[in-house]
């Protein structure tokens, strides 16, 4: 739109977008950036202070040490942490429930999309809800009940608990979804003779599979990155990554490269997903409220 | 008030090699207090011509005018200028009053003043009684009177109209015709109205522009458009239905001449036009005639052709004949008695004086044959009756003819 | 017949049985662990009504981390919202690279927040992070950030802030670019120029959107923990302790059930009163659609 004669407008004010948005962006970026060249040093350049920018020779060890592909023998302790074990309860663990949580809220989701019933929309405040309650309020009541349930430190209870994370973000979000699939397709095929379950696996299910699997790698970003939960209910033989990665800080001053390998790991998996569910994620983000 | 003047202006979107001339040195001028209709198909400029005056879009060339005011640099606040937009653009978060008392309410207007005008314009365009709503609980009738209320308001130099009613139903359509060219009659501020729908321009406006491609092609009154099409585009855009066209020879004969087409005759004898077109290297033109204007007979009448009836579409107050002659259509309007079956033979009688004659090649006009002393707006339908053996006036008037 | 109506509906009921297993229990269960003086190393637990809450409001610790809590609230959510409303403003405008842009901010969102806040850990040391070592060549002072208590929760506050922005940034950009053209035109010709139009304009229309990043963020800053836990784990002392986090603390590693129940409670009504404000003015965002 026009605004007055363009000579009028300083050089400053085309140039200042520009200049912020790269000030936020190196921002918000340079702690990836610090903490991947971190990862990519030895030991002995990592403690270095001033802190080498550019000049050391990188090496992949401390991707190796964190790995177990390779033994890390430092100085005094003889230090490992397991970090491929955690890596490995949160690939079980993520994984499962993501499926649960898929199966158990994509009924409801398409129930509320498509029936008309009372309650339906205080059913749906009731999932937001869920979202809000702070974790803290279950997590000390839970950490009692899994004991008394030998769910303590055990797969199936972090599958379990993770649901309260996914659930909400299935059936929000998939409702706007299949919302979006207009009827009349399901119509003209039950028209046609089937039954309103073939209807919903032969036709309506097709059709939303790319949301699906958006919200499906939503619901992997989420519990991946959770936090909470693994650390208060899982102890030694389930801590998904999330958790694992704070076993470096007890030996901060020495294993700072691996610290830095260790992050590295733990944020490419969520970063990679993310570019798969790009046009999702404003949705995503809140629960189906806006299309962005 | 004040009147708009457009100088030599362009629009060109896009830089080098994908550059796209929407608008093409166009020059134009509304007088103060006229109604200009800008009619044209879409993609003709119209309302990227509506969009400069306001100050919507940059003026690429040529100057704009309003009153004695350049206004090309000027901030669509800054002409004095109320805009009726397509698609209403009603602030959603107001109720009906906040709306129209916005830009009052932008200019400082206090409380008890805006309340005053509101009243009267409310009571003018009958939305008193929705003053409290907001826009999402508004029929498009009232939404597009909502948007007319805030334009009419301030009362500015000028109205701008961007299709204000091409998202209504027929009836309302109609009405709001009725209504928008009252009002503008009743307040007298000059409006440009842009719109693709010729009936709208026809009946609304005082003058037509008609556009296309971004070149002007024709500024006169609806009447004279009607009868004198500068060009073919003119004559088949204005009237429903719309022109017909027929590329025929001119070939010689002993009393005149004769324009042929396969089975298509028609013997004209008027020696002015006969001569403008003799003179002409080019021995083919472009014959115009307009469905109303064609005499329709069940029988042989002198000078008529005959034709196979393809369609007849039946109207409140008309038929519209499809008839074939050779491999030609033809569309005739008759009365609605009127009422051929398909396959039948009809006869088809062009009169001389309301022939258009086109340029084969640029589709310019050649010269028509002017009627002088028109008794106002009758129509010769005496002539569309079934049985028209009986009496064919032809009004061979020696009138004033128009070579271009 | 009667058969087939209700049978979707018996689809919902799983869903619902697990969520009232691990929500609806555990929330009431936490009402009546707040209204006991459990203590995990104890055997015997007593009720005891709301002594608990009682003894808040006395302790000097507990306005402490209330008054923590108020700080990091106000701050971090203020400052997410300063700058992601500048960013979303920015990213609206036509500007090469806004795609470039738009996916670099949101990076530090996307990572796990306990990932984001040891990176920060890392770049904040003393001795060896980078940090220091920058605001030294532009004759700064460096701090032991995170070490240090007058700096401690300013730290904690940006490492929040740096993980959330992006958030509002998103949220209020997708509200920026649903506003049609249309409007601003017709606000121009009306008169509205610049800051008026942004006034008069822009932030009505903004704020079904404003009102629902706010909801999620303060909800999110109520309940912080990750940042906590990875770089201070609520020191020195406690100066980074929020009441969110004096209740997982009083859990992991004292034990204090009773205790830490009533302060998760605490917080609880807080988002609770916050949510009922905030959901009610977004109500027409959440009907679908």
């Amino acid at each position: 739109m026009r605004r007055t004669n363009f000579r009028r407008i300083s050089w400053i004010r085309r140039v200042a977008p520009y200049v912020l948005l790269t000030l936020w962006t190196v921002i918000a970026l340079f702690p990836i950036y610090w903490v991947l060249v971190t990862s990519l040093k030895n030991p002995g350049d990592v403690i270095t202070s001033p802190p080498k920018f550019f000049d050391f020779s990188p090496t992949l060890d401390n991707y190796r040490v964190v790995l177990g592909l390779a033994r890390y023998v430092g100085l005094g302790d003889i230090v490992r942490v397991d970090f491929i074990e955690y890596l490995k309860n949160s690939l079980i663990i993520i994984p499962l429930a993501v499926v649960l949580s898929l199966a158990l809220g994509l009924p409801v989701a398409y129930v509320m999309a498509r029936f008309r019933f009372k309650g339906r929309e205080n059913l749906y405040f009731f999932y937001i809800s869920l979202y809000f309650m702070p974790p803290i309020l279950i997590l000390i009541p839970l950490y009692l009940v899994f004991i008394r349930l030998r769910l303590y430190d055990t797969y199936l209870g972090l599958i379990l608990i993770l649901q309260l994370v996914n659930l909400p973000l299935v059936v929000l979000i998939m409702r706007s979804f299949f919302e979006d699939i207009s009827p009349e397709i399901e119509q003209s095929a039950l028209v046609d003779g089937r039954s309103r379950l073939g209807v919903f696996f032969k036709i309506t299910l097709p059709l939303a599979m790319p949301s699906l699997m958006s919200t499906a790698f939503l619901c992997t970003i989420f519990s991946w990155n959770n936090f909470l939960f693994g650390v208060i209910l899982s102890r030694t033989r389930t801590q998904p990554v999330t958790v694992g990665i704070l076993a470096f800080k007890s030996y901060e001053a020495i294993l700072w490269g691996q610290m830095a390998a260790a992050s590295i790991i733990t944020a490419l998996p969520v970063l990679i997903l993310a570019i798969f569910i790009q046009r999702y994620i404003v949705r995503g983000l809140t629960l189906g409220a806006v299309k962005g | 008030m004040a009147s708009i003047t457009l100088t030599n202006v362009w629009k060109i979107y896009g830089k080098g090699q994908n550059e796209i001339e929407a608008v093409t040195d166009l020059s134009l001028d509304v007088r103060d207090g006229e109604f200009l209709a800008l009619l044209g198909p879409s993609g003709c400029g119209k309302t990227s011509t509506l969009r400069m005056i306001a100050g919507l879009e940059d003026i690429t060339r040529g100057e704009i005018y309003i009153g004695s005011r350049l206004v090309n640099n000027f901030h669509p606040s800054e002409r004095d200028i109320a805009m009726v937009f397509e698609t209403y653009a009603l602030y959603q978060h107001l109720s009906v009053y906040d709306n129209i008392a916005f830009p009052l309410k932008v200019r400082g207007l206090k409380g008890g003043e805006i309340n005053a005008v509101i009243s009267k314009v409310a009571e003018t365009l009958e939305i008193g009684d929705i003053l409290k709503r907001k826009p999402t609980h508004l029929s498009d009738g009232q939404k597009q009177r909502v948007s007319i209320g805030r334009a009419i308001v301030r009362e500015p130099s000028a109205f701008l109209m961007d299709e204000p009613i091409s998202h209504l139903d027929l009836v309302l359509r109609s009405n709001m015709r009725r209504e928008i060219k009252h009002l503008q009659k009743d307040i007298g501020i000059t409006t440009v109205y842009v719109t693709h729908d010729q009936l709208e321009a026809t009946t609304m406006a005082d003058r037509i522009a008609v556009m296309k491609l971004g070149n002007l092609q024709q500024l006169a009154t609806p009447q004279e458009i009607f009868e004198s099409p500068t060009n073919t585009f003119v004559g088949s855009f204005v009237g429903e239905p719309p022109m017909n066209f027929v590329e025929v020879e001119v070939q010689k004969t002993t009393n005149g001449m004769v324009l042929k087409r396969q089975d298509f005759n028609v013997e004209m004898s008027n020696l002015a036009i006969t001569q403008a077109l003799q003179a002409r290297t080019e021995p083919r033109v472009i014959l115009g005639i307009r469905p109303m204007h064609i005499k329709a007979c069940a029988s042989l009448v002198e000078g008529s052709m005959p034709g196979s009836v393809y369609v007849t579409e039946t109207l409140d107050e008309y038929n519209i004949i499809t008839v074939e002659i050779g491999k030609q259509r033809i569309l005739v309007e008759t009365a609605p008695e009127f009422c051929p079956k398909p396959d039948e033979i009809v006869w088809l009688f062009f009169p001389e004086e309301k022939l258009h004659f086109f340029d084969l090649h640029t589709g310019q006009r050649i010269c028509s044959h002017r009627r002088t002393g028109l008794k106002g707006c009758t129509n010769d339908n005496e002539y569309n009756r079934a049985n028209c053996v009986k009496t064919i006036n032809l009004h061979l008037r020696e009138g004033a003819i128009w070579p271009e | 017949m009667d058969n087939k109506k209700w049978y979707p509906y018996m689809l919902i009921i799983p869903s619902i049985v697990i969520v009232l297993i691990i929500a609806i229990y555990p929330i009431v269960y936490a009402f009546y662990l707040s209204l006991t003086d459990q203590v995990l190393a104890r055997p015997i637990t007593n009720f005891v009504g709301l002594r608990n809450y009682i003894n808040n409001f006395t302790d000097l610790q507990f306005w402490q981390f209330m008054k923590t809590t108020a700080v990091f609230v106000v701050a971090s959510v203020g400052l997410q919202f300063l700058i992601g409303f500048g960013l979303a403003l920015l990213l609206n405008m036509n500007i090469r690279g806004k795609y470039f842009f738009r996916v670099a901010m949101l990076v530090p969102l996307l990572i796990p927040p306990i990932t984001g806040a040891l990176m920060w850990k890392i770049m904040l040391d003393p001795l060896t992070g980078p940090i220091n070592y920058l605001l030294n060549l532009v004759g700064l002072p460096g701090r032991s950030w995170l070490a240090d208590s007058a700096t401690a929760l300013p730290s904690v506050i940006a490492i929040d802030v740096w993980i959330f922005t992006p958030f509002v940034a998103l949220i209020l950009l997708a509200g920026l670019q649903s506003i049609p053209q249309t409007m601003y035109e017709a606000a121009a010709v009306d008169g509205a120029r610049g800051w008026k139009s942004f006034r008069m304009v822009t932030l009505p229309m903004l704020r079904p959107m404003i009102y629902l990043v706010l909801l999620f963020r303060l909800a999110g800053a109520l309940t912080a923990a990750d940042t906590i836990f990875a770089t201070t784990v609520g020191g020195p002392n406690i100066d980074t302790t929020t009441l969110n986090f004096a209740a997982f603390k009083n859990l992991f590693s004292y034990g204090f059930m009773g205790y830490a129940a009533s302060l998760g409670i605490t917080v609880f009504i807080m988002i609770f009163v916050i949510s009922q404000l905030l959901i009610s003015k977004t109500r027409h965002l959440w009907k679908g659609a």
